[in-house]
């Protein structure tokens, strides 16, 4: 009996990653994104990722927990978000793997790796007739019947206007989307020698992923450990030559932090500062004192703009017991580096695909 | 020290000039704003243009106490509205005759307030002790020397004899937007011709948010004015100045303050009029407390000076996954 079409899928598709990871088409990819401005390290760190989260053992768990039944007939739009490099990667293997069309706007702001994997695949599997473009406007009247897309509730309807009118999306198209903006983590009653990994969980991609620590909650103040921070964020620094000019809105508020005597502090670009959260800007990581009550706090102030919470392992067992059905806090060593079947929002894309 | 207030109001002396002399003033007198000024590098040696001259995050009147005065109290204190449990702004005002003056040169310039009636329909002083608006629209009543100026009870209807009895002068009727229409709603009079209704904003509270041209036509009807007589106040418990939309379309400073619109992702950065940022302003009424304010507002400055509002401005940061469609 030959293989079923899903079988060939996710065989096509281990191999076009494997190719892919070693091809020519990727190596112009990432010197192009690297040229645009970002930082080798994450191009890197990221390519890493993919490497070792998209293995066929995984591939194959997702698939078994997943997929419900082939979604061949969908036509699926994804607008892909370009903050962080391959950011859309997951979105794309669901796609492809549940069978449906996928149609894909690549963000201007990384438009070079993900078609580099894209025409790899179509490399492989003749029959894959993906599209994908960075102008919208090619998707004109295409009538999707699924879209996914990362957005917030404010311009939802604008976009969605523009989606209708140019008939890209068909009227009752089902819609995915991710609103969350943010992570947090609870750091324990002391720091200890795993403090890299919530460097790493800030720092990495500059602070700008969706599982990017934004809010720090500690039973202490940030002044008792503030030299240890610092030696992990230099070493990271060192590491992984990304550091760079603070931005002229972090200055000014580093200025007006020292003009109200708020305590922070600044590391290169980043600033830390103990206060309440605000607004989550470029650079800026909020230090809260408290214990998990505060944790809960901010799950009910924030909502969906949150999107995972981590601690370290010793404390994550009683951080969930605290949480019960509210959230399920991850181990922080996972943040930017979460397994390929990663639910954003708490939706399983794969799932939410073939149901 | 103490400043010569007169300066501030003389237009006869550049505002460059007169900023340049405030600068100095509060530098060196009020301390969070020189030791935010010195963090960025600016002293008033280093200074070569007021347009260096850095903005303040409004949020500092709720953090610090903003004042050039070293006196123990100072006469007046200003707090902004909020709900209970909310973080208030505090201004504490040095010198009260700078906000009387400011409201009266200005106010008069606009209105010919002694050939004015001013109805207040707003909460009484004695509700409200620390509002920055109430205390105004006391100057207003109090300046207009005519016994017929006042509160308005709230929640009552206005009086149709009362509003006869002012036919030889020009009724001014101020309120917050919402307390307004409501007025609208309970009294069937008709206002005299001449009449203005000045709103003083709050489009945003028990309601939804409706906008300002909505806000102006409904208050036009409701009060049978034309629209042009249907204005608009911009004051805030921060700045000692107010301006006011008297076209339907624009506020306009007086001359001792100007607005800017900042860059929201670097209020460093001054963006060129007719595009919409972060107002920032500097109300030299300010000058025992701290004239150079970044707003936390939405809008747009024309080449002219005058600039509009478009709410309180959401920083959703362009950040995360939060990246919708490219702008090009």
């Amino acid at each position: 009996m030959g293989l079923s079409a899903l079988e060939k899928r996710l065989n096509y598709l281990e191999t076009s990653i494997q190719m892919w990871l070693s091809s020519a088409e990727l190596t112009q990819a990432v010197e192009k994104t690297i040229e645009s401005g970002v930082d080798r390290s994450d191009v890197v760190f990221a390519l890493r990722q993919v490497k070792e989260k998209c293995t066929a053992d995984e591939l194959e768990f997702w698939l078994s927990t997943s997929y419900q039944d082939d979604a061949d007939l969908k036509n699926v739009l994804v607008l892909h978000a370009g903050n962080l490099p391959l950011v859309g990667f997951q979105d794309v293997i669901a796609v492809y793997l549940s069978g449906a069309q996928y149609r894909g706007k690549i963000s201007k702001r990384d438009p070079w790796l993900l078609p580099s994997f894209l025409t790899i695949l179509k490399r492989i599997d003749k029959t894959f007739k993906g599209r994908w473009s960075t102008d919208l406007d090619m998707f004109r009247d295409l009538k999707a019947d699924h879209l996914m897309f990362a957005g917030s509730p404010d311009t939802l309807p604008k976009i969605e206007k523009q989606l209708v009118d140019k008939e890209i999306i068909a009227p009752d198209c089902k819609k995915l989307i991710r609103t969350a903006k943010f992570s947090i983590t609870y750091l324990g009653s002391e720091p200890n020698e795993r403090f890299h990994q919530l460097v790493e969980a800030i720092e990495r991609y500059r602070g700008e992923g969706c599982r990017s620590v934004k809010v720090i909650v500690a039973p202490f103040s940030l002044y008792d450990h503030s030299c240890h921070l610092t030696d992990y964020f230099e070493s990271y620094w060192t590491e992984t030559q990304t550091n760079h000019d603070p931005e002229d809105a972090t200055l000014h508020r580093i200025a007006y932090n020292k003009s109200i005597e708020r305590p922070q502090m600044r590391l290169e670009h980043l600033l830390i500062e103990e206060s309440e959260p605000e607004n989550f800007e470029k650079d800026r990581v909020y230090w809260v004192n408290g214990g998990f009550e505060k944790i809960s706090e901010l799950l009910d102030q924030f909502g969906e703009q949150i999107q995972a919470v981590y601690s370290f392992s010793e404390a994550l067992k009683a951080l969930n017991q605290h949480l019960h059905d509210v959230k399920e806090a991850e181990d922080i060593a996972t943040a930017q580096r979460p397994p390929i079947y990663w639910k954003p929002d708490g939706v399983d894309v794969l799932e939410w695909l073939t149901a | 020290m103490k400043f010569h207030t007169d300066q501030i109001f003389n237009a006869h002396i550049s505002f460059e000039e007169r900023t340049r002399q405030v600068f100095d003033y509060q530098f060196e007198y009020c301390k969070p704003y020189r030791v935010f000024c010195e963090s960025l590098g600016v002293t008033p040696d280093s200074l070569s243009s007021v347009s260096d001259i850095p903005f303040y995050p409004i949020d500092g009147f709720k953090r610090t106490t903003l004042r050039t005065s070293l006196a123990e109290s100072v006469p007046l204190i200003f707090k902004s509205s909020g709900t209970s449990g909310m973080e208030r702004s505090v201004h504490q005002v040095a010198d009260e005759s700078v906000y009387r003056r400011s409201i009266l040169e200005y106010f008069s310039e606009l209105y010919h307030l002694k050939e004015s009636v001013i109805l207040a329909y707003t909460p009484g002083y004695a509700e409200n002790p620390h509002s920055s608006l109430i205390h105004m629209m006391e100057v207003l009543i109090e300046a207009s020397g005519d016994s017929r100026s006042a509160f308005l009870p709230l929640n009552q209807k206005l009086n149709q004899a009362q509003i006869d009895d002012c036919d030889d002068k020009r009724i001014i009727l101020f309120g917050a937007a919402f307390g307004l229409l409501d007025l609208t709603e309970i009294s069937e009079v008709r206002l005299p011709e001449s009449a203005v209704v000045i709103e003083t904003g709050g489009m945003k509270t028990h309601r939804r948010e409706i906008p300002r041209v909505e806000l102006h036509e409904r208050l036009s009807e409701g009060f049978c004015l034309s629209k042009d007589n249907i204005h608009s106040e911009y004051g805030m418990a921060e700045l000692l100045s107010q301006s006011y939309m008297t076209d339907g379309e624009r506020f306009v400073p007086p001359h001792w303050m100007r607005v800017f619109a900042i860059d929201p992702q670097n209020p460093m950065q001054r963006l060129p009029s007719g595009e919409t940022g972060q107002l920032a302003i500097i109300d030299l009424a300010n000058v025992f407390s701290c004239s150079f304010i970044l707003t936390e507002d939405e809008g747009r400055v024309e080449a002219d000076g005058s600039f509009t509002v478009n709410g309180r401005i959401s920083k959703a940061t362009m950040r995360g996954c939060n990246f919708l469609i490219d702008r090009d």
